[in-house]
């Protein structure tokens, strides 16, 4: 945060080394003067290491991770277990046809926190705390899946619009401006009134669901590359490959991907962020992730039942809080690799 | 100056066809006759208007021909007739988006006047702990889902402490008049002004810092510091303005987008605005609106990124546009 003087040792030190791989980034492991030399790339791992902020959402995410994917695996509850109470107040759960016309037996709906559910069961009798880590589950794989699409689309059609220029670079442009323009929330509706009329397996919507954000997102990472490659074109090292002859893809993926490949990384990590925050909000619509499957988004939305909003905080807010702190843990680490890359931040 | 805005609208009606062509073809994709099943079970809907309607779209010719008779109907301005709210949708929206327009243009204001100073702040005292307070609050802004984050400020504000309504435009059975009116609605409009800020107000920040910091490092800051200038006259007066460049840029562009809505906060508290008055459209199958917001939205995304590129070269006269 301050620097003391040890670290204004280390500061000075940096920029000359910084200064240094720039200028001679293939003399790296040269050994010039004394001095430890850092390549590039260890000199942002180090930049980044020293964002606390960024470290703080590393350990976030890992956190995250952990709750939705290894926590299932230590629960000895489904996620679509359905809570009984018997006349007893005895609590099992329903594993086989449940006898209703036997008298007493009461769905175990919005019981509070207690050590069976730490935080509880929903409106339907499900354990939150469960839900909670399905949900995740949900979230991030949607998440990282939509992201990859993005980019596999982005990339090749922002790649090819910027090296090859001209009428291709236009008429893909215009099909980024197309897509720039079309609103996700509306589209997802008519999708999912599509789907309604289609009755599509719960399963299946959630696939679509991920393709339908992955097409609608793409138009930014492909404006990204296409403007990052038409600079990067005109470099010497660009005419170099000209005069030796190398073939076009291995030009594109060997020598102006790897080179927009900081900004990509950044976007990507923030992106991750965004498609989170959509998915909960369609889900909270109810057009995202469907019934029965658990989303953070569509856990929230039992807000909208007055009586859960005002005395049932347990049934709400974690899953808000989990949105809340995952997309802040995906931009703090987006927010230090920016930094990080950035050659112009001196720190 | 002049060729380059004709170039780009006329790219802009390119880019709008395009939509057109997606939306139509999103409709008419749908399986089986997605007209009668979605007005199927509503009592509101004739049979002559479900006949109105697959004439409007062309449906009942094939899809080519369909979507240049929707073309150009649309063209002239008819977009159908909303189902829901039994009007021309043109007339619906008009109607609709000064409601969004009012709400969504107090929270820009508040946005600006909050994120432009603590974004100047912290950009010139980088790493300082005002900086990393702005930072994390900027950052918790954007990622606040907006739902969440109503649903917070409606249980705390309106049902614990009781002192804004949880949602709605006007005291219902108060019949205020003139002053009281506006005094009652811009009691209404608080929560939904505190969310429609405070979730965009981080990208403000984060965009104006990084545009400070860029100026900072440039050569004409140094040398307004050589010169021996106080380091006020070098913020305020060299940095700062150059700040403002992408920044009023931004501003700019960002006008159109106020109109189009805010679905969920607005649905959240019943403003009956143009993304409540969607929503509600949407979820009833009302196909006239729903591709007539959605172009509404096109079009109001294509004319921020005009506004935005137009400004740029008016504000900042070293951009030489082509």
């Amino acid at each position: 945060m301050n620097n003391n003087v040890t670290g204004l040792d280390i500061d000075s030190s940096n920029i000359n080394e910084s200064v240094d791989s720039v200028i001679n980034p293939d003399e790296k492991d040269s050994k010039q003067d004394n001095k430890k030399v850092i390549t590039p790339g260890q000199l942002v791992i180090k930049r980044f290491l020293r964002n606390k902020l960024a470290i703080v959402g590393i350990f976030i995410i890992l956190f995250m991770f952990m709750f939705s994917f290894a926590g299932p695996l230590f629960s000895s509850y489904g996620e679509y277990d359905i809570f009984f109470l018997d006349k007893n107040g005895v609590e099992f759960v329903n594993k086989e046809e449940i006898d209703f016309t036997q008298e007493g037996i009461a769905l175990n709906l919005r019981a509070n926190p207690s050590l069976n559910h730490f935080l509880g069961t929903d409106k339907d009798g499900r354990d939150v705390f469960t839900r909670l880590m399905y949900g995740g589950r949900i979230s991030l794989i949607i998440g990282f899946i939509a992201i990859f699409i993005q980019l596999l689309i982005g990339v090749s059609l922002g790649g090819a619009a910027g090296y090859y220029g001209k009428f291709i670079d236009n008429l893909i442009m215009r099909i980024v401006d197309i897509f720039n323009s079309i609103p996700s929330i509306p589209i997802m509706l008519i999708i999912s009134s599509a789907m309604l009329v289609l009755e599509i397996d719960q399963k299946n919507k959630i696939y679509i669901l991920m393709l339908v954000i992955a097409f609608l997102g793409w138009a930014g990472i492909a404006r990204l590359v296409r403007g990052q490659i038409l600079g990067l074109r005109e470099q010497e090292f660009m005419i170099a490959t000209e005069a030796t002859g190398i073939k076009t893809y291995k030009k594109i993926f060997k020598h102006l991907i790897p080179n927009v490949m900081p900004q990509l990384i950044v976007f990507a990590t923030l992106g991750l962020g965004s498609v989170i925050l959509l998915e909960s909000a369609l889900s909270f619509l109810g057009i995202g992730v469907p019934f029965p499957y658990a989303s953070w988004g569509n856990m929230v939305n039992a807000v909208n039942d007055p009586i859960i909003m005002n005395q049932h905080l347990n049934i709400w807010l974690p899953p808000g809080l989990c949105i809340l702190v995952t997309v802040m843990g995906f931009n703090f680490i987006g927010d230090g690799l920016r930094d990080a890359f950035d050659p112009k931040m001196k720190r | 100056m002049r060729q380059y805005i004709i170039k780009r609208l006329f790219i802009s009606v390119f880019v709008l066809f395009g939509v057109s062509i997606i939306l139509y073809g999103l409709i008419r994709l749908m399986p089986g006759d997605y007209i009668s099943n979605t007005v199927a079970g509503n009592p509101s809907i004739t049979e002559e208007m479900v006949v109105g309607l697959k004439k409007l779209y062309g449906l009942d010719v094939g899809i080519v021909e369909g979507y240049f008779k929707w073309l150009g109907k649309a063209l002239t301005g008819d977009l159908g007739e909303s189902f829901l709210y039994k009007a021309p949708v043109t007339q619906v929206i008009a109607s609709k988006m000064w409601t969004s327009f009012s709400l969504s243009f107090m929270a820009f204001i508040i946005q600006l006047l909050i994120a432009i100073p603590m974004g100047i702040i912290s950009a010139t005292r980088q790493y300082s702990k005002t900086d990393y307070a702005v930072t994390i609050f900027s950052l918790i802004g954007i990622s606040l889902p907006s739902f969440f984050f109503a649903a917070i400020l409606q249980k705390t504000f309106a049902v614990d402490l009781q002192l804004f309504p949880i949602s709605g435009m006007v005291t219902a059975r108060e019949d205020y008049e003139g002053f009281r009116l506006m005094m009652d609605m811009a009691w209404h409009f608080v929560l939904p002004i505190v969310v429609l800020a405070f979730t965009s107000i981080g990208s403000w920040m984060r965009y104006t810092r990084t545009n400070m910091l860029e100026v900072l490092s440039s050569d004409y800051i140094r040398t307004a510091r050589a010169k021996g200038l106080s380091e006020g006259t070098v913020i305020y007066k060299h940095a700062f303005r150059n700040t403002l460049i992408p920044v009023v840029t931004m501003i700019g562009g960002s006008i159109p987008s106020l109109f189009s809505g805010a679905i969920i906060t607005e649905g959240i508290f019943a403003i009956d605005g143009l993304g409540y008055t969607a929503f509600h459209a949407l979820k009833a199958g009302d196909i006239p609106f729903i591709m007539g917001f959605n172009l509404f939205l096109a079009f109001l995304t294509l004319m921020g990124t005009l506004i935005s590129d137009i400004l740029y070269a008016v504000v900042d006269p070293r951009v030489r546009l082509s």
